[in-house]
């Protein structure tokens, strides 16, 4: 038999998918406490996790003679300084964390962008191949090589784009681009599309999810329907 | 003439509400009731599948958690399926996560996969939980130079990393013959790239479909070996290692989305270049 602690996790886990996706309807209360509750609990699991995480650096222990102690603890005060924001008197001191922050994230990244994000991806670009390679790769880098061109050129600012010769130039550069972002929005679609289809296995119970979901499924539906057609009728009898 | 213009008006304004309804319809009825549509292999599937499959014996992999709950619907069957196979494998592996919501989903997976039963593979012989690293890209960056300092202690039994056997073959990313990002966005493959291109390590990443285009160059530049993009990428994944779980039983779902979603594209297409015929602004 199912446990008290199973069931009314189940139910809690449909309630509040089902009450996030009756925004879909409108704007209702019920969207707006499955939002807080996210909010609230993710909020929650992240101060719990980070204080954790600091309590297992020393393995439950302190010491002042664990190396790094020191480095450590100037860490923390300067974490300190982020609440600061919340000041109008000591504002400047949250300025402080935010410069050691984008400070060091700057140093590290500048360490090694160009090589990683600039020159490599130059490199392979330049590298296509069009003989040696079956006709299809060929053809495909023909392709990659002359988009890639033809979109460095046509966001050349300086130099006057009114010769005749730009026009298929930019041309190509457009429906090239065009092709790009409309792939990306195809992207965009499947990951939505496979984030509700996630909620909608937990809400069918299909393995590994728990099968008590489905059971709950239907009536939380009706219910939350009933609801919100009833918060409508409510609403428009008020007015 | 007025009358054909009204209905393309209509279709072209039509009820967001009666789109959600539909598409709730689509997906629902072909997970109750499957239909079997065709999923065919993709290169960049296939050799995430090989990067793996043709790893030596004894080769170190680190497995990062870099995705929430969020995102689980698209990557909790990748993350799945990608343990799957390192169990299956004569290979040595460490769980990692950058993001805090990543042991989470780890913890999930492994407790539905029980790999000590179902693969006898040994905790701290074969493989480590090690947990959160917080601080993101700088955090990549210390765990290239040494892992037992991220990670004093391990992530399920809290005890001294040094404890472990296969922590002794684990200090830096020098030891590591493979990285794998299950990713859904920052820190992920930008930062994995920057602070662990110079070691050399050959990547895999697995992320969330509109990551995709972000991700591709550093597939065709030789910096990310293979990747996954998305959940059909993870049906075709399922198909290779030959265990069928929850991507293939959404890529019904997923197909017949996409239909309704070109449907409509494609009505409202016509809407427009029907008016535009007709002078109608």
């Amino acid at each position: 038999m199912t446990d008290i602690t199973t069931l009314f996790a189940a139910f809690c886990g449909v309630f509040f998918t089902l009450a996030v996706y009756t925004f879909l309807y409108k704007e209702n209360p019920w969207s707006r406490l499955a939002e807080y509750v996210f909010i609230g609990t993710a909020t929650g699991y992240d101060i719990a996790y980070s204080l954790d995480w600091l309590r297992s650096q020393w393995e439950g222990t302190w010491s002042t003679t664990t190396s790094g102690t020191a480095a450590f603890i100037l860490a923390l005060l300067v974490s300190v300084l982020w609440y600061f924001r919340f000041s109008k008197r000591f504002f400047w001191l949250y300025r402080i964390a935010l410069a050691v922050v984008v400070g060091t994230g700057i140093g590290l990244a500048l360490r090694t962008i160009v090589f990683a994000q600039l020159i490599r991806q130059v490199s392979a670009t330049a590298g296509l191949t069009f003989i040696g390679v079956d006709p299809w790769t060929a053809f495909n880098n023909l392709v990659t090589a002359a988009i890639v061109i033809c979109v460095l050129l046509y966001f050349t600012f300086t130099l006057k784009q009114e010769a005749a010769f730009w026009k298929p130039i930019n041309k190509f550069a457009r429906y090239a681009m065009m092709i790009g972002f409309g792939s990306a929005y195809g992207y965009t679609v499947l990951t939505r599309m496979s984030m509700f289809i996630g909620r909608a296995q937990f809400l069918l119970g299909i393995p590994p999810y728990a099968p008590e979901n489905k059971m709950f499924f239907p009536w939380v539906a009706l219910l939350l329907l009933a609801t919100l057609l009833g918060y409508d009728y409510y609403k428009k009898v008020k007015k | 003439m007025s009358g054909s213009i009204s209905i393309w008006e209509k279709l072209e304004n039509i009820d967001s509400r009666i789109i959600y309804l539909l598409i709730w319809i689509v997906v629902l009825t072909p997970m109750i009731s499957p239909i079997g549509l065709p999923v065919s292999i993709s290169p960049n599937t296939e050799a995430y599948y090989r990067t793996i499959q043709n790893l030596p014996p004894g080769s170190m992999v680190v497995l990062s958690f870099d995705f929430g709950l969020g995102s689980l619907g698209e990557l909790y069957p990748i993350a799945v399926a990608t343990m799957h196979h390192l169990f299956s494998r004569p290979i040595k592996f460490a769980i990692i996560a950058i993001w805090n919501q990543g042991p989470l989903v780890a913890k999930m997976i492994i407790d539905e996969l029980n790999p000590e039963v179902t693969y006898g593979k040994k905790y701290g012989v074969d493989w480590i939980f090690l947990g959160w690293a917080p601080g993101g890209e700088v955090a990549m960056r210390a765990l290239g130079q040494d892992f037992w300092k991220v990670f004093p202690t391990d992530y399920l039994y809290k005890r001294p990393v040094s404890e472990y056997p296969i922590m002794q073959n684990l200090r830096s990313a020098n030891d590591v013959q493979l990285l794998i990002s299950i990713e859904t966005g920052t820190p992920g493959v930008d930062e994995w790239v920057r602070q662990w291109g110079t070691y050399n390590v050959p990547m895999l990443i697995a992320c969330i479909g509109v990551s995709a285009p972000g991700v591709t160059p550093y597939v065709q530049s030789g910096q990310v070996k293979g990747m996954l993009p998305g959940l059909r990428a993870g049906a075709e994944y399922e198909l290779l290692i030959g265990r069928k779980g929850l991507a293939v039983a959404s890529a019904d779902a997923l197909s017949t989305t996409h239909m309704v979603f070109l449907i409509f594209v494609i009505i409202g297409n016509i809407g427009y270049f029907a008016k535009k015929r007709r002078g109608v602004k």
